[in-house]
């Protein structure tokens, strides 16, 4: 079968190639998964589109070019292998599936790359793609370990952001969702984040410092991945505050870390990181311990039963051709877009071939 | 006349050499001095003329040490004149481990590293070891690293900065390192740690971290991300409007600190005047003698 995909050849060289799949062979954990939509993470797609690499390796997503960009897909099984237990063919499914009409997915249930879960036909592909990052959110809340009536910050509101920003609300967390873009600041307001700061950075601390009335947060959520965010992070905190690592940082932006670092001695702060791809986390769920598996059944339900709004995030539905210009615009224009979702049920375009 | 809350002290001893910042603005550069009391100003409490006490002070004979409310943190500990002066001086230091440990929740066995074995981590690696925890200490000093050994460390890996990460991991064979102490205040110190903690592991700051190039500063952010890594602060003085902590009062944490000492569980002779081997890690005043020995600030 005829299948599409998309392909980071090198740094700043996307495309959509076309190869001929064989699903005769199909091995017995393996499933052959006809594309409805899937998600593109902007986080580490751009970055790898953009060549900015750093730490991307140790995170096990990238392995060098060429690269099959995609973490996220949802679709329907065409066929599985002998052994698959958890879907079956003709199931309609969220997976960790790349940027393809037709992929064969490796759905062994002790990976955790290898998450699959059937999803109901009623539920909107572009909203249940948004799953992937709901999970993202759940690790957040976890790993931050907020308390009911906590006062929490969470810099940045792209996807996660802003999804965290819900999820944490959802937990009794009083939270504040800042962001430098007027657009991203809309967006989050209207999936139900009360106290929007969009502004300089210079705004977003004195106006946390009103809000406040002084005495600083008690979490801080860095979902951006940068040095300057951090040191947003641990000039925000109250004393004993904590500060939550969300997004990765990849390069340095002239901020000098050693005054951050100070006031996390200082005021006794706990900074924690929170990636999504821990080694040793659960994969399946055992005596009602969190684990990956239960934690995408969490997200699919939270985002079905709407109780974590994506729809209102998801800015931009593009077919698979647009997605190489997708990558250049959110390097260039990111304050314009959020959730990007590409959508394969149409214009199924011939496409270059691999 | 003494203002409130305040006392002169006639010094026998003044510590240097803990590199801890002052306290706050105007805190006076010795790390403790152990004295008699003089006079005692109005309205302070709990301290009478000729107690002997151990207090945050300064380097000379005759001080007065203000213990009012508004001032930098400071304390009047009582030590007995059985006690060694040069004990009492240690007893902050060791109070300040405490709260490292305490910071550190670390289970008995577990695996520790103190990154710096100047007297604050050296001090605090013995309160770990105390603690049960197994632990390796670290240093570039060869005497720091004989002062160590000769205070009861039983692991000591002498490395410099650039090698130590890898010299601990050689060392110490599969262990993991549940907790990894920064004791010294500078950036690769911090990526040393966050480079042998084991996954979801805590990397204690005892000192505000500083000539942190920007790319380390990534790679730190970057490593606590990946790993899950916990960087907590440890502070000595317990920051205004932070919940929780240590329950107990300052007069009980010194009270366990000082019990510490004089048990021998944690053995400050060896490292602040190098009996037994080593070199002192701090300089010890005696304002008793008649002249200030050689090296010592004029007072």
């Amino acid at each position: 079968m005829n299948a599409r995909f998309v392909v980071v050849k090198e740094a700043y060289d996307a495309r959509v190639l076309c190869e001929e799949l064989d699903l005769s062979g199909l091995g017995p954990h393996h499933i052959a998964v006809e594309a409805e939509t899937s998600l593109i993470t902007a986080g580490v797609e751009v970055a790898i589109f953009a060549g900015r690499l750093p730490g991307l390796s140790r995170s096990g997503l990238f392995a060098g070019y060429p690269w099959r960009s995609g973490h996220a897909m949802v679709g329907r099984v065409v066929a599985a292998g002998a052994r698959v237990g958890v879907v079956e063919e003709g199931d309609r499914v969220l997976c960790l599936g790349r940027h393809a009409s037709l992929q064969v997915y490796d759905a062994t249930m002790f990976r955790p790359a290898s998450v699959v879960l059937p999803i109901a036909e009623d539920t909107a592909p572009e909203v249940a793609v948004a799953a992937r990052i709901v999970r993202v959110a759940l690790l957040a809340m976890r790993a931050s370990a907020v308390r009911g009536g906590e006062v929490v910050a969470v810099f940045g509101l792209g996807l996660v952001g802003s999804v965290t920003a819900q999820a944490l609300a959802m937990g009794g967390a009083r939270v504040i969702g800042l962001t430098t873009s007027a657009l991203r600041g809309r967006l989050a307001q209207a999936v139900g984040i009360e106290v929007i700061v969009a502004g300089s950075r210079g705004e977003q601390r004195a106006r946390l410092e009103e809000l406040t009335g002084g005495r600083g947060v008690s979490v801080a959520v860095d979902a951006v991945g940068a040095p300057s965010v951090f040191d947003q992070c641990a000039r925000v905190c109250r004393p004993g505050g904590r500060v939550l690592l969300l997004g990765t940082a990849r390069a340095a932006d002239g901020t000098d870390l050693a005054h951050a670092l100070a006031l996390v001695q200082q005021r006794q702060l706990e900074v924690s990181g929170a990636y999504e791809w821990s080694e040793g986390f659960p994969i399946l769920p055992h005596r009602g311990t969190p684990s990956l598996w239960w934690d995408y059944y969490k997200a699919l339900q939270l985002v079905r039963d709407g109780r974590i709004r994506v729809a209102p995030l998801l800015t931009d539905v593009i077919q698979p051709d647009a997605v190489p210009g997708m990558y250049r615009t959110l390097l260039e224009g990111w304050r314009d877009h959020l959730g990007v979702v590409v959508d394969w049920r149409s214009g199924r375009g011939a496409g270059a071939r691999a | 006349v003494l203002a409130s809350q305040t006392l002169l002290l006639q010094t026998e001893q003044s510590l240097q050499g803990a590199q801890r910042p002052p306290a706050g603005p105007g805190a006076p550069p010795a790390e403790a001095v152990v004295g008699t009391v003089l006079e005692v100003g109005a309205g302070l409490d709990g301290v009478k003329v000729a107690d002997r006490i151990v207090a945050i002070g300064s380097h000379a004979p005759v001080q007065v040490c203000d213990l009012s409310a508004g001032a930098a943190p400071n304390f009047a500990f009582h030590v007995r004149e059985a006690d060694w002066a040069t004990a009492a001086l240690a007893v902050r230091t060791v109070r300040f481990g405490l709260r490292a440990l305490h910071a550190g929740r670390v289970r008995p066995g577990g695996a520790v590293a103190v990154l710096g074995l100047g007297l604050t981590g050296n001090v605090v690696a013995q309160i770990f070891q105390d603690a049960g925890a197994e632990v390796w200490g670290v240093t570039a000093d060869p005497e720091a690293a004989a002062s160590a050994r000769a205070c009861g460390l039983d692991n000591v890996v002498l490395a410099p900065p650039e090698a130590e990460a890898q010299a601990l991991r050689e060392a110490a064979g599969a262990r993991a390192f549940r907790v990894a102490v920064a004791a010294r205040p500078d950036g690769a110190c911090l990526l040393s740690c966050a480079a042998v903690c084991q996954l979801h592991g805590q990397l204690l700051m005892l000192e505000p971290a500083r000539d942190v190039t920007a790319d380390d500063g990534v790679e730190l952010l970057r490593r606590l991300h990946f790993r899950w890594l916990h960087l907590c602060g440890v502070s000595e003085w317990q920051p205004a409007g932070a919940a929780g902590g240590p329950d107990a009062t300052l007069d009980q944490s010194l009270d366990q600190a000082f019990a510490l000492i004089r048990g021998g569980r944690v053995r400050v002779d060896r490292l602040l005047d190098g009996r037994g081997g080593g070199r002192a890690v701090a300089a010890v005043i005696d304002w008793r003698a008649p002249a200030a020995p050689a090296g010592a600030p004029s007072p």
